[in-house]
């Protein structure tokens, strides 16, 4: 699917705007440093660590991973992007990654030079501020990640997954009414959670078995939000959803 | 091939009626392994370690590749270490 600019940028200004108020200036500004759309199929690398990208991606459709492999050729993904999302931002001012980005689904991304990004953060400081925001937004999920894993059951550690999800795809308008697309198969949760193909599938049957999910096909439904934050434990603060000055 | 993997708790049978895909029975095995461990880690970090946990491997042709079983036993006060 070919996006168009506009509604590509629609998906930034969505997130950004949950969280602050960007001015027309901005938001010009910002369509003025995109380049052209790049499409990556499904499992192919977006970015390779080691890589020194001279572009940041925005991913526009389509789901991505950040992942690093371990010695035994195991894949642990630290985060799972969707639209709207800045996946690289972070080699902008990094310069060599540290991990890899791949394409979880075939995606779509709108790229930003390094460049026209330079020139942008000269320009705008509270533009600055609001992409600074949206990395330090990676960090806290990230946070939310390493505890969840190392301190909570897989169901828990699933349970909030899922809410997460959920929360990031609605805001970008991708997923309403306690349904959300999630076209990842069990062996790419079970590198989100940590754990064995088999633990994540009987975690899956648990959740499905207790009535608080369906999933079929690609289609989560979440049948019992309010159990299964509870479940989780899980506490939407870390994604920072408050509309004020930053 | 799709394997799967009845989990037997304490005598109570929690069949696994969906399955997961691996290239071959040694990966299965591995996975299950993997799956024992995890599961017993989480019962014993929740204070209620299973006196019992195992899981029973299938394949979707039929075949059955064995059950692999942990037991958890807790000595009372006045066990003592054996003579060396």
């Amino acid at each position: 699917m070919a996006a168009d600019h506009a509604s590509a940028l629609k998906l930034l200004f969505d997130r950004m705007e949950v969280r602050d108020r960007l001015s027309a200036t901005e938001k010009a500004a910002l369509a003025d440093a995109a380049g052209e759309f790049r499409f990556f199929p499904r499992e192919t690398s977006i970015v390779r660590e080691g890589d020194r990208p001279s572009v940041c991606a925005l991913l526009v459709s389509g789901l991505a991973s950040r992942y690093n492999m371990t010695e035994g050729g195991g894949r642990q993904i630290t985060a799972v992007h969707v639209p709207g999302d800045f996946v690289d931002l972070h080699s902008f001012p990094l310069k060599k990654m540290d991990h890899g980005i791949g394409a979880l689904t075939d995606c779509e991304v709108l790229v930003f030079s390094h460049a026209r990004l330079v020139a942008l953060t000269e320009a705008h400081p509270h533009l600055t501020r609001v992409l600074w925001m949206l990395t330090l937004l990676d960090g806290a999920i990230h946070r939310r990640w390493l505890v969840a894993m190392g301190r909570t059951s897989a169901l828990s550690h699933t349970a909030h997954f899922l809410c997460e999800m959920y929360l990031r795809l609605e805001i970008v308008g991708l997923a309403s009414g306690h349904v959300m697309p999630l076209p990842i198969t069990q062996l790419e949760l079970s590198d989100v959670l940590g754990i064995s193909a088999v633990h994540t599938n009987r975690v899956l049957q648990e959740l499905r078995s207790s009535g608080l999910i369906s999933w079929v096909g690609t289609e989560v439904r979440i049948l019992d939000w309010k159990y299964l934050t509870s479940a989780g434990q899980f506490d939407d603060s870390f994604l920072f959803l408050e509309r004020i000055p930053r | 091939m799709r394997y799967f993997f009845h989990l037997i708790e304490e005598g109570k049978l929690s069949p696994d009626d969906t399955g997961t895909e691996f290239p071959d029975a040694v990966s299965a095995r591995r996975a299950a392994l993997s799956t024992l461990c995890d599961l017993t880690s989480e019962r014993i970090t929740a204070l209620t370690p299973p006196s019992s946990i195992s899981l029973r491997i299938t394949a979707e042709d039929g075949q059955h590749l064995g059950v692999l079983s942990l037991t958890f036993e807790e000595a009372p006060p006045d066990w003592s270490l054996p003579p060396t």
